[in-house]
C-alpha cells in the first residue's frame, strides 16, 4: 500500500472558478494532504484561500470554523485568529495584483479527517514573494468545530466570495499508516 | 523511451506519490550538490512531477557560527531573478521578518549551521511548486538551525521564494553563501511528487 497516495489533482485550465470541490473522499486514510499552488481573485499581493468542509457530501455552514496564523509580510510581523465563521483559511495565495505569472504555495494537513468523533484541525504553511508587490508568509491553523468523517473539502478563493483564477493547481493527498 | 517502474503496461501499479528521486551525502565538503532531471522518463525525469520537495540536513565549513545555504534553480544564479519573504525566531524574543526581490541565496531557506557548531546540521524542507508549468515557480521552506552554544545564530523559521522565470525546473544546486563549501555528513534528498488528474 501506497504511504503517500494521490487522491486527486483539480487544475483551473480555462476558466476562473468560485471553488473546487474534492468530493467522495475515501475514509481509508489516517490523514489528507493539500498542496496548492493558487492565485487568486483579490486586487492585492496575496489573499487568504477559504475551506468548507462536507460530511456525507453535505458542505457545512454555519459557524463552527476558525483560523490563526502568525505570519510577515515584508519587514511586518503579525498574527490573528479569525473565529465562528463559515470557513477556515488558508494562507496564503497571490493576489492579482503581482505579475500574471505569480503563483503561491501552500502545504496543509488535515488531522485524522475520518474519525467521527473528533473535531477537525489543520495545519500547514505557505506563501508568495514576488518583486511588485506586498509578499506574504504564514504558518497556520484551521478547525472545523463540529464532529463527522469529513468526506468533501470545497475550496474557495478569499472569503468564499473570490474566484480561484486560472492556472490554480490544487492536489489532494492521502497519508496511510501502512 | 521505457516507462519508470511502477507503470507497467501503461498502468499505475504503485500508487505512491512521492518517488524518491535520488539522496546524496558528503563524504567530504564540497562545494556544491546539484540534482539534475534526467529527462528519459525515468524516475529522475522532472518532467512528470507536479512538485518537488528537498528534505535537506546540512551545514557550512565555514569557520564561524553560521551561515546560510543557496539554491540556484537551472544554473540561473542571477540574484534579480529571484525574490524571498521570510520570517524567523531566535528567542531574543522577537520574530523577524526580511524580504527582497533580489534574492542573494536564489530560493532563500535563511540560516545554516556552520564548522564552529561540530556535528550541528540544520533541518531544511523545502517544498517546490507546481515544477512544469509556465508560472513563475514558488518554493515554501521551513527551517530549523538550534545552535545550543550560540543564540544569536539560532533560529525557527520559514521562508517563500519565487524564481522569476517560467521555464520549467530542471535543475536544483545548492551550495553555501560563505562557505566556502557544504560540510562533510551533509544529507540532500530529492522526492517527486506525483499528480492524480481524474477525468
Amino acid at each position: 500500500m501506497a504511504v503517500i497516495e494521490a487522491i486527486q489533482t483539480t487544475y483551473v485550465e480555462t476558466f476562473d472558478v468560485a471553488s473546487v470541490t474534492f468530493s467522495g473522499i475515501p475514509a481509508t486514510y489516517e490523514h489528507l494532504q493539500l498542496r496548492i499552488c493558487p492565485r487568486a481573485d483579490q486586487a492585492y499581493g496575496w489573499v487568504e484561500l477559504s475551506v468548507q468542509v462536507g460530511v456525507g457530501g453535505v458542505i457545512q455552514t454555519g459557524t463552527d470554523y476558525y483560523s490563526h496564523w502568525m505570519a510577515g509580510y515584508n519587514s511586518t510581523e503579525t498574527a490573528g485568529g479569525g473565529t465562528a465563521r463559515d470557513y477556515f483559511k488558508l494562507s496564503a495565495a497571490s493576489g492579482d495584483h503581482p505579475a500574471r505569472a505569480q503563483y503561491a504555495g501552500i502545504v496543509a494537513d488535515i488531522l485524522d479527517y475520518a474519525n467521527p468523533n473528533k473535531n477537525t484541525t489543520v495545519s500547514g504553511v505557505g506563501g508568495t514573494a514576488h518583486g511588485t508587490t506586498t509578499p506574504y508568509l504564514a504558518a497556520f491553523s484551521g478547525l472545523w468545530d463540529g464532529t463527522g468523517a469529513i468526506d468533501t473539502l470545497k475550496i474557495h478563493g478569499w472569503h468564499l466570495t473570490g474566484d480561484l483564477l486560472r492556472g490554480t493547481e490544487i492536489s489532494l493527498y492521502g497519508l496511510n499508516s501502512s | 523511451m521505457a516507462d519508470p517502474g511502477y507503470i507497467v503496461d501503461g498502468v499505475l501499479t504503485d500508487g505512491e506519490a512521492w518517488i524518491g528521486i535520488a539522496t546524496t551525502t558528503l563524504g567530504a565538503a564540497t562545494a556544491t550538490v546539484t540534482f539534475t532531471s534526467t529527462d528519459d522518463g525515468q524516475v529522475g525525469d522532472f518532467s512528470q512531477y507536479m512538485d518537488l520537495v528537498v528534505i535537506a540536513y546540512v551545514a557550512s565549513d565555514r569557520a564561524a557560527t553560521g551561515d546560510m545555504v543557496t539554491t540556484w534553480l537551472n544554473g540561473d544564479t542571477t540574484t534579480s531573478n529571484y525574490s524571498y519573504q521570510t520570517m524567523v525566531g531566535d528567542g531574543r524574543p522577537a520574530v523577524e521578518a526580511t524580504s527582497a526581490t533580489t534574492g542573494g541565496r536564489g530560493m532563500d531557506t535563511r540560516r545554516c549551521a556552520a564548522a564552529s557548531s561540530t556535528n550541528i546540521f540544520t533541518a531544511i524542507v523545502m517544498n517546490f511548486f507546481d515544477v512544469n508549468s509556465g508560472k513563475h515557480k514558488s518554493a515554501v521552506a521551513t527551517m530549523a538551525n538550534d545552535i545550543d552554544s550560540a543564540v544569536e545564530d539560532s533560529y525557527a523559521g520559514m521562508a517563500a521564494s519565487t524564481w522569476k522565470s517560467q521555464a520549467p525546473i530542471t535543475s536544483i544546486q545548492f551550495g553555501m553563501n560563505t562557505g566556502p563549501n557544504v560540510a562533510a555528513g551533509s544529507k540532500f534528498s530529492l522526492f517527486g511528487v506525483l499528480p492524480r488528474m481524474v477525468a
